[in-house]
């Protein structure tokens, strides 16, 4: 029999026990429910197509191909935008025509969709809507059309929503209908709806616009140097999937855009939703068919590569998918006929700038101001010699002395408005701990020198940004890479490798970093905004945010498109406590966030596809957002990055240190050159002298007009009529009239 | 960090040309940006080999396509010389030569035919050449090295010479030509082992030149000793032929010396400064051959195989500057005349400045120019600021003009303040100026230990002349006190006659007097396990310390990371390891010493070695290299007196003959050998294990 009083203890106990649980559910449903911000809505067709439809802006309608029986088989769409009165067609009306193409090819061109589905041996191949002709229906949906394709081999069903906006064609992909049977074993791998959208003749005369970099131009009439196909996946490859080899360095994809110029008329699409799960591919026509073609691949099930057999000299590969296809938000491209008189990637860029205004941008760029922008490392953590005993130690490169110090030395050398951003700064250096409170380094001073730091930067009005890492594990940070860190597709924990320039192959002597799981990375940031109680700083700096984005396939997974979610959450909470951020080349999603973009990039990969680079980034940007270059130390000519900074009105920047430059050495910062200050100090000073006047009087103000007016000379026309014509030839050239020096430049005001 | 680049026109002309070139470009139509990609880079290889990123060297400003150049595709070009400012490219499928203007546009084509008109049909033609009036082509398969004039019309030919002069089974195949400023002609034939053709300006052959040394590697002397052994005709085909390396291509400089590279991978000589006798002239200041390749190893785990770093071409500029391309890497390497890595950069993709399949280098003017033959195109890199800079201080560096190279080194330092032949040059520069201090710390920079011992004698030196009257006053006091101590001292000592060693003492005075110290410890029975404990504790920190504190100019181990177990390991494991194998060792050759008595003796015999260690550390501070004599000297006494130790050690806490010692530490080295084999056995067989349980794991995850 039980005592009375063991009664009560257990019968306390199972409550405890009960009341634990449900909370500890609660608490992870209540995290889950966060997460899903946006779930897919439905639109119920309420019938047949009629065939057309428009508003006051545009026309859509609906038109059959014929074929030699005069029987109507697959269909395509022609937008007619009313204000221009040009005709965009989803595929080349002539496409049955065409003398270069066999008929598996003219299937393609005639296609509304093309789908990409692996089999069950996981081989991947690209199925044809056009094929399934018959069982392509259309239905009427508000303002558009549904066209669902019944892929009948593959037993994938797909469905597209089109509709018009007085501004654009939308195209959504509703994820819910997309329907896999069971018995086919099929499963779908990515979407490209409308790939032959406005696609160019070989012979007409255009190019496509792609997001590489600062943005390329892929010319209609250049051959492309023997390179036929461009593919760049959006904000860089998901790297829980998979894990690319450092093979050569190339400039990312920091904008999910792209756009054609044809003729006379040009279109700019931009990825409004699931731009994290997309690549931009581009293919020259001439050899196959006669049409090039740009569009967008939408990724339901992201899959990769893997080599199973590798550590027994025998080489198998298999695709591996992800489980669970995105079900959380619907696909969303937008379609942009560009009106106005450029149509090309000036007025693509324009575009570009009211969709980033309406969608969460908000103008930051003051008038009048030009500061010079100046990055200081911190510390570098190595292996170092404590009095015989070897430690691993932070070694101060730029010290919270040092950094006064440097200041100062701009300001007596007639730097007026300046910007630092300091990097490396806090607990670990450059194995920095993810930060949940403010916590400062020893090596680079004690605490009372941070803070007054702090102090007289903001008496001097000088803006601190001190970098804050959210992702990277390092080693004795509190946060372990095996238990905290993501997990790869494979179910491994991801690793960082950091790769050799020489071999490409890991660096073995230098460690390896882990990421941080969305979800905690969106706690860190919590935490550490709640810890903020006054902030000194001017703002704090979020590069690894802004520039890593990937998703997490351990016990709490979550897609990129979640993740994108839960890092726009995060920086809206340290927004909410510090003010804006500073990005340092980051994706576009961190643009509502940010107060300053530094080192946007001056150019492209230069792909031998791309005939050349073009300032898309900097037009669009320039005047909403304060943005500079990429740090003039590893520019070997101050003059080019001079005339760059005029061309696109970017601000100048450096990257800095004090001293112990040979600490980089045989740690992962060995690539950090030039950073001597001391060295640049009055040739800095010098060129941010001889740059402001006319970065200031162009701040806040828009680009108007960019174009070529010779070989390397380049003339940009802000909206208040500043005009100025840039010139990288070493010899003087006359272009229009006007005369301007060999690595010169002229200013002229309307 | 983005990276940017610039053109920079080293001289006026050049910049000119530049102008003319660029505005050329634009007419042809083919516009690539001037400003180059940020994705380009640099590296170079450091003293250790290690590759290090630098600041970008050359910068690819334009790809230039056989239809941009207005000559239609080109379709497998062969090779590419450049000649009095024309451009000469050997467009091998399409049976014909194209010349470009300095803006690498069309000039003319020359099309190779027969005096009579009829068309010479080129069969595999490898390689073009081009001197005076004349353009050489050598075809590889009809055997044959054209001679032709401008228009194309054959004026000559160079078949393979009589067979009765060649070595037996040789086969002429003709791949690559050039002619030296006295007319004479040189063929590099497919696979041959003896070298290069050498015909006369007469175009009579009259030998060979410049064949390569057979390597002489351990894998070399083992199959020169089965050979000697083996008779067995299966077994001799079986091992690999020595034969010396065949020369793929070469170059002419202004001085009339041929540099040739050889088609195999890793090594040294890969690239010949051959002088007229056929021997190498081209090595480092420290008097070896140079590496010109890529020094690092790549194994691709892709395609499971090693890539190597295979050279194709090579060119030389009046400054002596060698810029070889490697064709499996696609990269370019740059060496000064000393053999000393500058850059490297360039790649295999299809990017700007990468390549598909390079095959040919040559310069024009202060560019490169690199063929693609797949692409069939041409590349043009120009030198940025800081590789002017790094030239220019280079050449007044080998000039000797240190303190005229400074200005340029610093700019070098600026850009990349970790380069090496900067900091070597600066340091140089400072020691000219008499500022030894600085001169020291770029020494240590630049990785000179020869040149850091330098200045720190030249500091030393200075330092101790500018002490040296109270250094010899304060060595007079000192001389005179201990004098006066040791007389002091020895009319008390006159009283004690027998002296008592305590156990704490017993180390010092085994240390003191190895030959009656270990048998007084041992009948004493005064060993203490808790000193011999501290003993080793001692060991241990002093390796460390020793490793640690080194010197610069002495020390073997700056730069590599510390591993605490492997020193651990190096000293109080091989410690244990001595000692168990000792005392195994003496169970059947009869020794009376216990696993306790060891492990004190063993001990007690490290001491000597102790102190020649703290000895060596102190003293690399005051030293030079060039006083090594000393050190060394240091060095070999203290091992003397701990080997003496260690043997008297053995002896007595065994109790043998000097025979039976001697007999005994050989059997205990044999095993110590042994216990690290089976050690390294057990450890490659867990690594194997693991590694199959891995896989088998993965693909259990993967199945499910």
């Amino acid at each position: 029999m039980i005592q009375a009083i063991w009664r009560r203890r257990i019968a306390a106990g199972i409550a405890a026990f009960t009341l634990l649980i449900s909370m500890t559910s609660a608490a992870g449903n209540a995290e889950r429910e966060k997460v899903a911000a946006a779930p897919p809505t439905a639109v119920t067709p309420a019938g047949p197509f009629s065939g057309r439809v428009e508003n006051s802006r545009f026309r859509l309608e609906l038109k059959h191909f014929q074929d030699e029986d005069g029987e109507s088989e697959a269909a395509y769409l022609v937008l007619s935008d009313k204000e221009t009165g040009m005709v965009w067609n989803s595929s080349p009306p002539d496409a049955g025509e065409d003398p270069l193409a066999k008929n598996s090819m003219k299937t393609a061109l005639k296609s509304l969709l093309q789908i990409r589905y692996a089999d069950q041996d996981s081989n991947l191949s690209l199925a044809n809507s056009a094929v399934n002709a018959r069982r392509t229906t259309f239905l009427e949906i508000p303002d558009g059309v549904r066209v669902t394709v019944r892929f009948e081999s593959e037993g994938i069903t797909v469905s597209m929503d089109i509709s018009l906006t007085e501004e654009y064609l939308k195209i959504t992909i509703p994820v819910l209908e997309i329907d896999e049977e069971e018995d086919s074993g099929m499963k779908l791998v990515s979407v490209i709806p409308l790939p032959y959208f406005g696609a160019l003749h070989m012979d007409e005369e255009g190019y496509m616009l792609v997001p590489d970099g600062s943005g390329a131009l892929i010319d209609s009439s250049r051959m492309g140097n023997g390179a036929k196909t461009y593919k760049q996946y959006i904000y860089g490859r998901d790297p829980a999937i998979e894990q690319k080899t450092s093979q050569l360095v190339t400039a990312n994809a920091r904008l999910p855009v792209y756009g054609t110029k044809k003729g006379d008329a040009g279109v700019l699409g931009i990825i409004h939703t699931g731009a994290s799960r997309a690549c931009v591919n581009a293919s020259l026509g001439g050899d196959t068919q006669s049409y090039h073609s740009l569009n967008a691949e939408l990724i339901y099930r992201d899959f990769a590569t893997v080599d199973v057999g590798k550590k027994t000299y025998q080489s198998i590969k298999v695709n591996l998918f992800e489980d669970k296809p995105v079900q959380e938000e619907n696909f969303e491209i937008r379609l942009y006929p560009l009106t106005g008189e450029d149509t090309g990637y000036v007025g693509m860029a324009r575009q570009y700038r009211d969709y980033l205004l309406e969608n969460g941008v908000s103008p930051s760029a003051s008038a009048g101001t030009a500061p010079l922008y100046v990055e200081l490392f911190g510390g570098v953590k190595r292996q170092t010699s404590v009095l015989g005993i070897p430690m691993d130690r932070v070694v101060p490169i730029t010290s919270y002395e040092d950094v006064r110090t440097i200041v100062t030395a701009l300001q007596d050398n007639g730097v007026e408005e300046l910007v630092v951003g300091y990097t490396a700064w806090g607990k670990g250096g450059s194995s920095s701990r993810i930060p949940l409170k403010m916590q400062h380094e020893g090596a680079l001073g004690s605490k009372k020198d941070w803070l007054s730091l702090q102090e007289e930067l903001a008496s001097r009005q000088i803006a601190l940004y001190p970098d804050l890492n959210f992702t990277d594990i390092y080693q004795g940070g509190g946060f372990s890479g095996k238990t905290d860190g993501i997990k790869t597709m494979q179910k491994n924990p991801l690793v960082e490798y950091r790769y050799k320039l020489s071999t490409y192959q890991p660096n073995p002597l230098l460690e390896n970093t882990f990421l941080l799981t969305p979800g905690k990375v969106r706690s860190a940031a919590d935490t550490f905004a709640a810890s903020l109680k006054e902030v000194q700083a001017a703002g704090f700096s979020a590069r690894t945010l802004g520039q890593k984005l990937y998703s997490d396939f351990g016990p709490e997974s979550v897609n990129r498109m979640q993740s994108q979610r839960i890092w726009e959450e995060a920086m809206e909470t340290l927004c909410g406590a510090a003010g804006k951020l500073l990005f340092s080349d980051p994706n576009a999603y961190a643009f509502p966030y940010a107060a300053h973009l530094t080192d946007v990039p001056a150019d492209s990969s230069e792909f031998l596809i791309e005939s050349r680079s073009v300032p898309f980034y900097q037009i669009a940007l320039h005047g909403i957002l304060p943005i500079t270059l990429p740090a003039l130390n590893s520019c070997s000519d101050v003059r080019q990055a001079k005339l760059k900074a005029l061309e696109t009105g970017c601000l100048l920047k450096y990257t800095w240190g004090a001293e112990n430059f040979d600490s980089l050495l045989g740690t992962e910062m060995d690539g950090l050159l030039g950073l001597d200050y001391s060295r640049w100090l009055t040739e800095a000073a010098q060129a941010y002298r001889e740059v402001r006047p006319l970065l200031q009087s162009v701040s806040g103000v828009c680009i108007r007009s960019h174009r070529q007016l010779a070989h390397e000379v380049y003339e940009t026309v802000y909206e208040n009529g500043v005009r100025v014509i840039v010139n990288y030839n070493e010899a003087q050239v006359d272009a229009h009239g006007e005369t301007v020096p060999g690595m010169g430049y002229l200013i002229l005001e309307e | 960090m983005g990276m940017r680049k610039e053109i920079a026109g080293g001289n006026r002309k050049g910049r000119r040309f530049l102008a003319v070139f660029l505005a050329a470009l634009l007419a042809a139509g083919c516009a690539l940006s001037a400003e180059a990609a940020q994705t380009s880079f640099s590296y170079v290889y450091n003293s250790k080999d290690e590759s290090v990123p630098t600041a970008l060297a050359y910068e690819p400003v334009a790809t230039v396509s056989g239809l941009e150049m207005g000559a239609g595709a080109l379709n497998k070009p062969q090779d590419m010389v450049v000649y009095d400012d024309e451009v000469y490219i050997l467009d091998a499928d399409n049976q014909r030569i194209v010349v470009l203007d300095r803006e690498l546009r069309l000039r003319r084509i020359v099309e190779p035919h027969n005096p009579d008109g009829s068309r010479l049909e080129l069969q595999t033609a490898l390689g073009v050449y081009v001197s005076g009036q004349t353009v050489y082509v050598a075809d590889r398969g009809a055997q044959t090295v054209y001679l032709m004039d401008q228009e194309g019309t054959v004026t000559g030919a160079i078949p393979s010479p009589d067979p009765a002069v060649l070595p037996p089974d040789f086969q002429y195949e003709p791949s690559k030509v050039l002619v030296s400023s006295s007319g004479y002609v040189y063929v590099v034939s497919v696979g041959s082992t003896s070298g290069a053709l050498m015909f006369d300006p007469r175009l009579d052959f009259i030998g060979f030149f410049g064949s390569w040394d057979v390597d002489v590697t351990e894998s070399l002397i083992f199959d020169n000793f089965w050979r000697k052994i083996m008779n067995s005709q299966q077994v001799l085909s079986a091992l690999n032929r020595r034969l010396p390396d065949p020369m793929v291509n070469f170059v002419i400089d202004d001085e009339d010396y041929i540099y040739a590279i050889r088609g195999t991978a890793g090594g040294r000589q890969q690239v010949r400064r051959l002088n007229s006798q056929g021997a190498n002239i081209l090595y480092t200041p420290s008097g070896q051959w140079g590496m010109f390749s890529e020094r690092e190893t790549w194994f691709d785990e892709q395609n499971n195989v090693y890539v190597d770093s295979l050279l194709c071409d090579i060119t030389v500029d009046e400054e002596g500057f060698i810029t070889v391309l490697d064709s499996t890497r696609g990269r370019i390497f740059q060496y000064d005349p000393q053999s000393n890595n500058l850059f490297a950069f360039g790649g295999m993709a299809s990017q700007a400045g990468t390549f598909q399949s390079p095959v040919a280098i040559d310069r024009l003017g202060e560019s490169l120019l690199v063929l693609d033959q797949k692409a069939g195109t041409v590349t043009v890199f120009r030198p940025t600021k800081f590789a002017d800079d790094v030239h220019t201080a280079s050449v007044l560096y080998q000039d000797g003009k240190y303190i005229e190279a400074k200005p340029y080194w610093e700019q070098v330092l600026k850009m990349d303040p970790n380069y090496e032949l900067a900091n070597i040059g600066m340091a140089k520069a400072c020691s000219k100026l008499g500022m030894h201090q600085e001169a020291l710390e770029y020494y240590r920079r630049g990785n000179d230990k020869e040149g850091y011992s330098a200045a720190a004698k030249l500091l030393r030196d200075d330092t101790l002349r500018r002490w040296f009257p109270c250094v010899l006053t304060g060595f007079v006091l000192l001389l005179g006190g201990l004098i006066f101590w040791l007389l002091y001292s020895e009319r008390h000592r006159k009283n004690d006659y027998i002296v008592q060693i305590s156990r704490g003492r017993f180390p010092m005075y085994c240390m003191a007097h190895p030959f009656k110290g270990y048998t007084e410890l041992k009948f004493e029975k005064k060993g203490s396990v808790a000193i011999a404990n501290g003993i080793l504790a001692v060991f241990f920190i002093v390796s460390v310390l020793n490793r640690q504190l080194t010197s610069f100019a002495f020390s073997t181990s700056d730069g590599v990371p510390f591993n605490l177990l492997l020193e651990l390991g190096k000293t109080v494991g091989l410690f244990a390891a001595w000692v168990v194998c000792n005392w195994a060792v003496s169970t059947f050759t009869d020794g009376e010493g216990k696993l306790r008595e060891i492990w004190i003796f063993t001990a007690y015999a490290l001491l000597p070695y102790i102190l020649t260690l703290g000895a060596l550390t102190l003293s690399s501070h005051i030293f030079s290299l060039q006083e090594r004599a000393f050190y060394d000297i240091f060095q070999n006494i203290g091992m003397l007196w701990f080997l003496v130790s260690v043997l008297m050690s053995v002896k007595e806490v065994h109790q043998y003959t000097m025979k039976q010692t001697i007999f005994h530490l050989i059997l205990t080295f044999v095993g110590i050998a042994f216990i690290i084999l089976i050690i390294t056995a057990v450890y490659s067989m867990l690594v194997q294990l693991f590694g199959f349980l891995i896989t088998l794991g993965n693909e259990l995850r993967m199945r499910s």
